[in-house]
């Protein structure tokens, strides 16, 4: 009997689907129990011992792309390792964290730490980004000062800079880190009004748990917002779109 | 991207270039059959 050309061809398209679905099914767990062995090893070597790199995707199906989870409590020079550490695991695509977007490739890109950081820190060294009383309300004091903050990180756009939030060792911990973090999400939010883009932005908080060289813990002059330039995202240029302040 | 997605991307895709090189050949060969 005769068969249609097209419905042959849609015909041996759903056989061949199927065939690759049953493929995935057979190879995607062990290639994902290699991805997820050899990255922990990679971790444990970059001094990432608490962090974790999930192989989960959409639908929770095996992935290629790892998110990073754990390890808060980290420097981001050794968080920044150990997502290049996993991403350079063969077969492992981006790497993601699981409380922010910065990602990671395997390439090795120059650590430059630009200007804009140095100009914040002077801002910040004088004044300080003041809250209401235990809330995440930005004090309308502050604008003024948050307007400079975001014109002096301008030049740093295409960097991931961390905005961190830290408290004194008043009140609860667990209190702190949320009010530190939710003051930081406040700062961050703030500076994309200002015209920063999101994507390179990073939001913490560590509560009380650095407290500013020289005092004491409890001391409210620990209170404050900390900026720090991450990590320098390359930037492809095109003839008519420069790498410069927007 | 799920390597589920990646694999039924791929065969589909070596599906179509199998198709599209089989139908080179059966025009290749009608040709001939004329001449």
């Amino acid at each position: 009997m005769p068969v249609r050309p097209s419905i042959a061809v849609v015909a041996g398209a759903a056989l061949t689907t199927c065939l690759a679905v049953l493929a995935a099914q057979v190879s995607a767990p062990a290639l994902r129990a290699a991805m997820e062995r050899q990255a922990a090893s990679a971790i444990a070597r970059a001094g990432g011992a608490p962090i974790r790199a999930e192989f989960t995707g959409l639908a929770g199906l095996s992935s290629r792309n790892p998110v990073l989870s754990g390890g808060e409590q980290l420097d981001d020079a050794t968080r920044e390792r150990v997502a290049r550490a996993v991403a350079r695991v063969p077969g492992v695509g981006g790497v993601r964290w699981a409380d922010g977007s910065i990602r990671a490739t395997g390439g090795t890109l120059p650590l430059a730490p630009l200007h804009c950081q140095e100009d914040v820190n002077a801002l910040l060294g004088a004044r300080t980004i003041r809250f209401k009383e235990g809330s995440s309300a930005i004090d309308r004091g502050s604008r003024t000062l948050l307007d400079e903050v975001a014109a002096a990180l301008r030049p740093c756009v295409g960097s991931v800079i961390a905005v961190t939030g830290h408290t004194d060792a008043r009140g609860s911990e667990a209190a702190n880190r949320v009010l530190s973090r939710q003051r930081a999400d406040a700062v961050r939010a703030a500076l994309i009004e200002r015209g920063i883009p999101a994507e390179g932005l990073r939001a913490r908080g560590l509560g009380s748990a650095q407290p500013v060289e020289g005092l004491l813990p409890e001391d409210p002059a620990n209170r404050r917002i900390e900026f720090s330039v991450v990590a320098t995202m390359p930037l492809k240029p095109s003839p008519v779109d420069t790498p410069s302040a927007r | 991207m799920p390597i589920l997605f990646e694999l039924v991307i791929l065969a589909l895709a070596a599906y179509a270039a199998g198709l599209g090189l089989g139908w080179l050949a059966w025009r290749a060969s009608l040709r001939r059959r004329r001449r």
